[in-house]
This record gives structure tokens, C-alpha cells and sequence, in this order.
């Protein structure tokens, strides 16, 4: 009798929760189907009260022209390379930095990573300007290098996120295998290179996800640093569409719906891994 | 295996060039190089492209560059003048434009008009060069000028049977009242038509402020008159038509991004607009019987005239080039016309605006509408200078002080006195720095 | 003696490969954060407007904020609303959403993609999405509030509802979080669960003596840094209402940012910076000293 009362318990739980889950997903997909449904209309119909969902007719023609009118393949061009080469920086030294407090003893090394930890408390506005300043000096401005730099240093967005991630997960790597391996005369670099790193690919692919998300979208950095429209990103490119007095609403959602095309393609393929990356980690302090 | 690693590190070191010199950007070639900035939207830059590209065909061994910018112009502009490498031309707006005059920032035009025997400060319409002018020098203009004006809907006045707004002679403020009130329309305790939109905050009560016989400062701009009896009835009629006799919608704060009053007029939900004119062109694409009429008076008949300039900045390495393409840009008829047939320009080019055959390049049927160039011409005549390039710092006058005070006065959480008091306390402060 | 000397040499070794391996970011920390946090407390002492040589001022930009400026007091009013109102809603929410992701169900990816999506969704397409959601004429919001019978809203045009609104263009991206917790449950070692059944236990004793004290490290984790990032809120005020209607979102970095770039107070935005600092550097210890205790580490159980 109770084995089949707490069974039935269980469907009915996961039914309710069934339930929840898809109304939940209707009210947080309300805008994004919103997004899809201004993006083929004609501007005409955006202005109609109560909102018409389906519009008549389907100007699929909206996308081509949203992404001719200003150099989308330039900005997508950009974006990709600030990603691409930022990501690298990242994990090099975020992983190289997470090894050194991770699995090497020196002096002073659990103050120097609160001082690295401390980082994440830091309001950006206070370092902003005097970065600008700096940039400016050096003469980076209107350029990528000030996107894309302070990550060979560990310094970007989610850089100490990342070094704080990793090193949780070299720190369950067992301290003997390293150990044998110095005995047998490798080098320490030759244990990170290729040791550690092949074992946490999870936690590599988790901080991947992250900042792939970040600089992709990034807003206010390229706002600040880059001024010619043939430099920007993406995520500022559709800011070409609204003007002094007037916004070109179709064609803006056309636009920010290509934005997300590929980021969302990354995100449904690896979320997986992303999970198991923070999982893994345990995330404990 | 090394000779794996070996070619990644090459492979490596191809993209990093590669990148490298993308973004270093190689440039050759002996023509002077000018760059030109500018705002506006896709519209404009079409026009302005093909005006540069105009001007780099009449002059062969000068080479000009359109920076367009379409957000945050004025604080892009801000750092590249501050770092050292404004624009050679830049489009200025009129807020901002006197905080630079006053850091020296621009070159100053008056001997370049000296020794050219094309232009003259007659040229251009008297308010446009006034407006830039300081102390005697002058800084520059700009092909346009963009009258207050009333656009409306000639089917909803029609339905109504109110005789339309005037082209010439314009309503006093009274005839203008009952005219909005007429067209304002009650059904079942909401108000589905609306007689006026009167949005633009600072356009609007500024004008209104000075066609009352009131001003912002005084002579030697050192106080603001916000707190003048004239100032305040001035703004309390503005008020009035909303919290009072309800003919203007509830205000719409969020103007920025252009999130309804075009499409209020659009949609009959008002049955006039008074605002800049920069806004026929898109109005025009509606389907709807629009005309333009003149704004009402109250003491005076005049206006505001917020269109801005275009400046040279006084570090640019060519200053005679830079002279040539800030009279190309604001004097030939290709510079200006293209934008006036879009119905975003009213020439500023005496001789393009004041005489028939100059408004003959550029009038357009299905844009321009019926009563367009009467009103224009008799606003246009009246303008007044803009207190705008009195002072410095006037971004933070409007940003910090006004904008938020008539916010809380349109919202009716101060009265008007009370809001034009703090208001003018806190506009003394920044005037003393 | 020969191991002794082995010892201290590959201490020596190990301490020198340390410093190497965290040099780059240690570099990067200098002259990308802390070079900046230290030129930046020097200029608050300033008053600079990037063009005209700066000239000294001493204290006076940080009496001036804090003894004469309203809009700064103004706009601390904001952001602590805003603060207080969203972090506790987006845990409570975040975790909720996290707990039902865990069930075993169909679609589970699918429902995990969709509740993350928001965070994918550009910034400044996000914000205008909600700028016409939130549109009291034309608006989806008005239009399904007014089937059900309320009144309309006026949302972003209000003082008094802009902040709450943007609570709820906040809470859209709740997911970010989420994800955070839904590791976290998934960490929580099956064995305890299993454990705890066999003596007895109801589903409601699982919940609060596991999971919720296993998940304490992540509440706090997800906390603080929900704190110190919405105490930072910008780019959506900045691009939807410019701190309107009547500043009733003035944001506290938001001022900062107009007197930096648009105002060019360069001193006193410096200033500002800095105090924002320290209030966050209080509220975090703060945070730390009353709930450090509450937190349940694994190890120690």
C-alpha cells in the first residue's frame, strides 16, 4: 500500500512541477516570442493596441535589410575576434595563475588570493576612469587592445571568477600524481600543460561558456572605448538603429535576434558540460 | 609532436598579425586627410556621404571622411577633443557648444569670411549666426534650421469643425486653448482623442518662457530668471494644458528612444503636435492628411532655434581644406538640399530658404505639406537667440536641473513656482564655478 | 644532511615556480586595478576636466557630496531600493526555479535553456523589449493586466513604479543564478539523501536539514555577488530612462558616469567612485560577519 501511494506521490509531484515549469518558460519566453514577432512586422503594426502577435504580412525581408543598412558583417567580424582572442587570454592565465594557488605552496599565497578574490568587490566605475585615462595615454583608444589585453592578465571580465573556479578544480586533482611526476623529472609547466588541464576540461568549458556570454554581449566596454562604427561590436551595432528622435523597431529586433542565434546555439550544445564544470568544482570555499 | 607544435605556433602568430594589422590599419596616399563627424540617422548618413563624396570629387587632392556616430555624440566628441584628436569638422550641438568655445577648442571662422568673397555672415539666417557667435568671434553654422511648429491632422479638424491652425498669423494663446479643447474627445470616462502633444520639454517651455517676455539669464549671465513672474506664467500655461484642462496627454518622460509621440499623431491619437521640425519626414511617411500651422503666441510670437552648428576644431593640421569642406558642407546646395527633400532640414542658406527659386531645388510635393512654406518663413523671421551658448555647462543646467524639475512639475508633485525657485538656486550654483 | 638539503632546495624551487605561475595576473592586478584604484583616489582630490590642467582641492569634492550634493543622497536612495528589493526576490526565485530544473523530468535541458535564455539576450535589445512591454498605451503588460480587471500602470513613467519595474526586468534574468544554485544542488552527494531516507526521513526534513545547509556556501555566494552587482545597475537606466521620471532612477552609477563623461568632473566622480567603494566593501563585511556563521561547509560534517 505505501509503495504505491508514495509512487503515485511522485508522479503527481513531477506532473505539478511539469506544469510550473511550462508556465514559467510561457511568461519568460513572452518577450522573446514579442522580440521574434515585431522583428518580421511591417513598423506600421508595432503600434496596434491590444498587440497583434502574428503579423500579416511576414516580412522575412526585414532581416536582409536590418543587417545591409549598417556593416553587420563587420561587427559580427569584430565581436568574434574580441571574443575569440580574449578567451584565450583567459584561460591561459586565469588557469596559470589557478595552478600556482592551487597546487604550489608559497609564502603569502592564501593573502595574495584573497587579494585576487577581493577584485570581484570592486566596483568598476572606481577603476573606469584612470583606465580610460590610461588607454588613452598609450594611445589604445578606438581600438581593440583595451577589450581584449587585460585578459592576458587576468584581468577581464570573469577573470577572477575564473582563476577562483579553476582552482577548485585543480585542487581535487590528487596531490601524488603530481608528486610521482616531478620525481620522473617533468617539468612544473609540462605537469600543468599536460596533466591538470586535460583533467578539468569540465571546469575549462564552464569558464569558456561564461565568457564567451560575457564578451560577446559586452556593452558598456565597447561603449566607452570604441567610437567609429566600423569597430563595433555586435551588441553596440544595434545600437545604430534608434537615432535622436526615432527608433526602427523591426529592424532592431531582427538584428538582436541574430545576435542570439549563436550564442544560444553554444549555450544549448555545451550546457551540459557548463553544469558539470560548476558541479564538479563543488563550489565550496 | 614538435612539429605539430611548431605549426600551431605558426598558425598562431599568422592570426595575431594578421589581427594586428587589421586593426593598426595600413593607410597610404599624399591627399590631405579631413575627417568630418556627424550624428543623425540612416537617412542622414546617406546624405552626408554623398555630400563628401561630392566634395572629394570637386576636390581633387583633398580627402574627406564621414566619422558618423550615431549614439552619445555629444560624449564621444567630448574625449576626442579632450585626448587630442577632435575631428577636423565636427558638427556641434547647440548644449555642448559653448563649453568648448569657451576652452578654445574651436578655430575661429572671422578671417577666413574675410577673405573669401562667397561668404559673408549674411549668408546665413541672422539667428543662426548669432546663436554662434561669442564675444564677436564667430564659430561656425549649420546648413539647417528647425522652426517650433504645430503639424496636424486636417481630417481630425474637419471632423471636429475647428478651422485650422493659422500659417501666418498665429493664434493667441486663448484661441489656441479652446481650439485643443474642441478636439479633445471623452468616451466612457477615458479620453480617447487628445487636442495637442507638447513633449519636447526644453524646447518647448524654453521658447515659451521667452515668447512670454521672460528670460533664462541675465545680462551677464551670472543668476537665472527662472523664478521671474513671466517665466512662471509662461510654464503655467504649458502646465495647464495638462494637469489642468487635460488636451495634452500624460507626458512622456521616455523620449529617448522615440517610444510614441510620432506615433500619437500618427494614430489619431492626438490632433496636433507641436514640436522641432525635424520630424516631417518621418510624419510624412504616415497615411494621414498633415499640415503645418504656426505655434500660438503669448506675448510675443517667437521661438527657440535648437538646431545645431558645425565647427573647426583649432587643432586640425588643415585648416584651409577644413574651411573648404565646412563650406561645402554648409552652403552648396548638395549638402543641404538631399536633407530638406527627407524633411529632416529647412535651409539655413539665405538664398536657398528666402527665395523662390532657392526653394524650388528643394520643396517637395508628398513631403513638404500645404501651408509648409508660409509657416516656415514666418516662424523662421522670429526666432530669438538661444540662451543655450550664454554659458557653459549648460548639459548639466538641462540635465542636473531642468529636466527633473519639470518632470515633478509635470507630474504635479511641485507647482511651478516652487519647481522654478529650487531650480534657479541650483542653476546660480553652477554658474558661479 | 643530503635530505635536508633536498628539502630546502625544492622549497625554494617550489616558491620561485609559485611566483612565475601567478606573476602574469599578479602584473595584470597592478597595473590594471590597483594603478587605477590608487590614481583614482588621487584624483577624487581634484578637480579635472580632461581638457584644462587639473587643480588640487583637497577634500573638498568629498564634503561637497556628502554635506551639500542631494542628488547623491538621491541617487544611494535608489540604488538601495533597487538593491533591496531585487537580491532577496532573485534568490528566492533563482533557487525555486533551480529546485524544480533538478526533478528528473522530460525536457529538462530544454526547460534550462529557456529560463537561461534572457541572459543571453543582448543588453540593449533586452531593454528595449521591456520598454515596449512596459509601454501604459501600447504596452503587453497593460494589455494582459487589463483583461484580468486592474487598472492600467504607468510603469517606467512613475516615479513611484519605475524602480519596482526595474525589479522586474531584473528578475527576468533570473537565470544567471539559477544556474549557480542548479550546480549546487547537483553537487549535494546522493548518499546523504539516501541515507536520511532509510532512517525515515519526510521530504520536508530532506529539504531543510541537507539541502538548504549544503547549499548555505552558494546562497551566500550567489548573495554577495547579487548585492555588490546590482549595486552597479547602469546600462538599462542609462539607455531606458536616463534616470527619469524626476530621478526617480537615478542610479548611483549612473550619476557617477554623467559626472564623469558628460559633465566632465573628472575629481569629483573620482570621488564618488570611491565612496561607492567603501559602502560596498562595508555592506559585504557586514554580510560576511552576520551570515559567515550561519554556513555549513562540507568538510565539517
Amino acid at each position: 500500500m505505501m509503495r504505491i501511494s508514495s509512487k503515485q506521490t511522485k508522479v503527481f509531484y513531477k506532473v505539478l512541477v511539469w506544469c510550473f515549469l511550462i508556465s514559467g518558460t510561457i511568461l519568460f519566453c513572452l518577450p522573446l516570442a514579442w522580440m521574434i514577432s515585431t522583428s518580421l512586422k511591417p513598423l506600421s503594426q508595432i503600434w496596434i493596441f491590444p498587440p497583434k502577435w502574428i503579423p500579416k504580412p511576414v516580412l522575412w525581408g526585414n532581416y536582409i535589410a536590418a543587417l545591409k543598412i549598417f556593416p553587420f558583417h563587420l561587427f559580427f567580424a569584430n565581436t568574434c575576434i574580441i571574443t575569440l582572442f580574449s578567451l584565450i587570454g583567459l584561460i591561459i592565465s586565469s588557469s596559470l595563475c589557478a595552478y600556482g594557488f592551487a597546487r604550489l605552496r608559497f609564502p603569502g599565497r592564501d593573502f595574495l588570493f584573497m587579494i585576487v578574490l577581493s577584485v570581484l568587490m570592486l566596483p568598476f566605475i572606481v577603476i573606469l576612469i584612470p583606465r580610460y585615462i590610461l588607454f588613452r595615454y598609450l594611445g589604445w583608444i578606438d581600438t581593440f587592445k583595451p577589450l581584449i589585453v587585460p585578459n592576458y592578465f587576468g584581468v577581464g571580465g570573469y577573470g577572477v571568477f575564473s582563476i577562483f573556479l579553476l582552482r577548485q578544480f585543480f585542487r581535487q586533482i590528487p596531490l601524488d600524481l603530481s608528486d610521482s611526476a616531478r620525481i620522473d623529472g617533468c617539468s612544473e609547466f609540462g605537469i600543468y600543460a599536460r596533466m591538470i588541464m586535460p583533467l578539468s576540461k569540465p571546469g575549462l568549458i564552464a569558464i569558456t561558456i561564461f565568457a564567451f556570454l560575457y564578451n560577446w554581449n559586452d556593452f558598456l566596454e565597447p561603449l566607452i572605448y570604441i567610437n567609429t562604427p566600423e569597430k563595433f561590436t555586435v551588441a553596440l551595432g544595434l545600437t545604430c538603429f534608434t537615432d535622436l528622435y526615432y527608433t526602427n523597431w523591426s529592424y532592431l529586433m531582427a538584428g538582436s535576434v541574430v545576435a542570439i542565434v549563436p550564442v544560444l546555439i553554444v549555450f544549448f550544445y555545451l550546457q551540459r558540460y557548463f553544469i558539470r564544470g560548476i558541479v564538479l568544482t563543488g563550489l565550496k570555499t | 609532436m614538435r612539429k605539430k607544435v611548431i605549426n600551431r605556433w605558426i598558425t598562431m602568430l599568422c592570426i595575431i598579425s594578421v589581427f594586428l594589422c587589421w586593426v593598426g590599419g595600413v593607410s597610404w596616399g599624399q591627399k590631405v586627410e579631413l575627417v568630418y563627424s556627424y550624428w543623425g540617422s540612416t537617412v542622414e548618413k546617406e546624405a552626408v556621404e554623398t555630400m563628401i563624396n561630392e566634395f572629394n570629387r570637386l576636390q581633387p587632392n583633398i580627402k574627406a571622411k564621414g566619422l558618423h556616430i550615431p549614439q552619445n555624440y555629444a560624449m564621444k566628441l567630448q574625449t576626442m577633443i579632450a585626448a587630442g584628436n577632435a575631428p577636423d569638422v565636427m558638427k556641434m550641438m547647440q548644449n555642448s557648444f559653448r563649453d568648448w568655445a569657451d576652452r578654445n577648442a574651436y578655430l575661429e571662422l572671422n578671417p577666413f569670411l574675410d577673405e573669401d568673397p562667397d561668404v559673408s555672415l549674411e549668408t546665413w539666417a541672422r539667428v543662426k549666426v548669432e546663436n554662434y557667435t561669442v564675444d564677436g568671434k564667430f564659430y561656425g553654422v549649420s546648413g539647417c534650421l528647425e522652426p517650433l511648429l504645430i503639424f496636424y491632422r486636417q481630417d481630425l479638424f474637419d471632423e471636429a469643425g475647428v478651422s485650422y491652425p493659422p500659417a501666418e498669423e498665429p493664434w493667441t494663446w486663448d484661441e489656441f486653448l479652446s481650439a485643443a479643447k474642441k478636439l479633445t474627445k471623452e468616451e466612457g470616462g477615458q479620453i480617447t482623442q487628445f487636442g495637442v502633444e507638447t513633449a519636447n520639454r526644453w524646447l518647448i517651455n524654453a521658447s515659451y518662457i521667452l515668447a512670454n517676455g521672460g528670460r533664462l539669464f541675465n545680462e551677464s549671465v551670472t543668476e537665472s530668471l527662472l523664478a521671474e513672474p513671466e517665466a512662471i506664467e509662461a510654464l503655467q500655461k504649458l502646465v495647464d494644458l495638462e494637469l489642468k484642462y487635460r488636451v495634452d496627454p500624460q507626458s512622456r518622460f521616455l523620449q529617448l528612444i522615440g517610444a510614441g509621440s510620432l506615433e500619437a499623431l500618427g494614430t489619431g491619437r492626438v490632433a496636433m503636435l507641436m514640436e522641432g521640425h525635424w520630424v516631417l519626414g518621418d510624419l510624412a511617411k504616415m497615411e494621414f492628411p498633415l499640415d503645418i500651422g504656426v505655434i500660438p503666441k503669448m506675448k510675443d510670437f517667437t521661438y527657440l532655434d535648437v538646431s545645431s552648428t558645425t565647427v573647426i576644431s583649432k587643432d586640425t593640421k588643415h585648416p584651409k581644406e577644413a574651411w573648404e569642406l565646412f563650406k561645402h558642407a554648409n552652403i552648396a546646395a548638395s549638402g543641404i538640399v538631399p536633407l530638406c527633400k527627407y524633411g529632416i532640414w529647412v535651409p539655413s542658406v539665405k538664398n536657398l530658404l528666402f527665395t523662390p527659386e532657392g526653394r524650388q531645388l528643394w520643396l517637395t510635393e508628398g513631403m513638404h505639406p500645404p501651408h509648409f512654406v508660409e509657416a516656415v518663413l514666418a516662424t523662421v523671421l522670429h526666432a530669438t537667440r538661444t540662451p543655450a551658448t550664454l554659458t557653459a555647462g549648460m548639459e548639466e543646467i538641462i540635465g542636473k536641473v531642468l529636466t527633473p524639475t519639470f518632470d515633478k512639475i509635470w507630474l504635479g508633485e511641485i507647482s511651478v513656482e516652487k519647481g522654478m525657485e529650487e531650480a534657479a538656486l541650483m542653476i546660480n550654483e553652477i554658474l558661479a564655478r | 644532511m643530503i635530505k635536508r638539503k633536498r628539502i630546502t632546495f625544492q622549497r625554494h624551487r617550489e616558491t620561485i615556480l609559485g611566483y612565475l605561475f601567478i606573476a602574469p595576473v599578479c602584473l595584470g592586478l597592478i597595473i590594471f586595478i590597483l594603478g587605477p584604484i590608487i590614481a583614482s583616489l588621487f584624483l577624487s582630490f581634484f578637480e579635472w576636466d580632461l581638457f584644462t590642467p587639473p587643480h588640487w582641492v583637497g577634500f573638498k569634492n568629498y564634503v561637497k557630496i556628502i554635506f551639500q550634493d542631494k542628488l547623491f543622497w538621491q541617487s544611494l536612495k535608489v540604488t538601495s531600493f533597487y538593491v533591496g528589493g531585487l537580491v532577496p526576490l532573485q534568490m528566492m526565485i533563482a533557487f525555486l526555479l533551480a529546485l524544480f530544473l533538478n526533478v528528473k523530468i522530460k525536457g529538462l535541458s530544454f526547460f534550462r535553456t529557456t529560463f537561461y535564455m534572457p541572459v543571453i539576450v543582448p543588453v540593449f535589445a533586452s531593454a528595449i523589449i521591456w520598454l515596449w512591454i512596459l509601454n501604459p498605451e501600447f504596452g503587453l503588460a497593460n494589455a494582459l493586466i487589463t483583461k484580468i480587471g486592474l487598472p492600467k500602470l504607468m510603469w517606467l513613467e512613475s516615479p513611484r513604479q519605475v524602480i519596482p519595474s526595474l525589479i522586474l526586468m531584473s528578475l527576468w534574468r533570473v537565470g544567471q543564478p539559477m544556474i549557480i544554485f542548479l550546480a549546487g544542488l547537483q553537487g549535494v552527494p546522493t548518499q546523504l539523501y539516501e541515507v536520511a531516507e532509510i532512517d525515515g526521513a519526510t521530504a520536508r526534513s530532506k529539504f531543510f536539514n541537507i539541502t538548504v545547509p549544503l547549499m548555505t556556501p552558494l546562497i551566500l555566494f550567489n548573495g554577495i555577488l547579487g548585492v555588490i552587482w546590482s549595486f552597479q545597475i547602469f546600462t538599462t537606466v542609462y539607455l531606458i530612462t536616463d534616470g527619469g521620471p524626476a530621478n526617480a532612477s537615478l542610479t548611483y552609477i549612473l550619476y557617477t558616469y554623467r559626472h564623469a563623461f558628460e559633465w566632465l568632473h573628472i575629481g569629483y566622480a573620482s570621488a564618488l567612485g570611491w565612496i561607492l567603494f567603501l559602502i560596498i566593501l562595508g555592506i559585504t563585511v557586514l554580510i560576511f560577519k552576520y551570515f559567515g556563521r550561519r554556513v555549513y561547509y562540507l568538510e565539517r560534517i
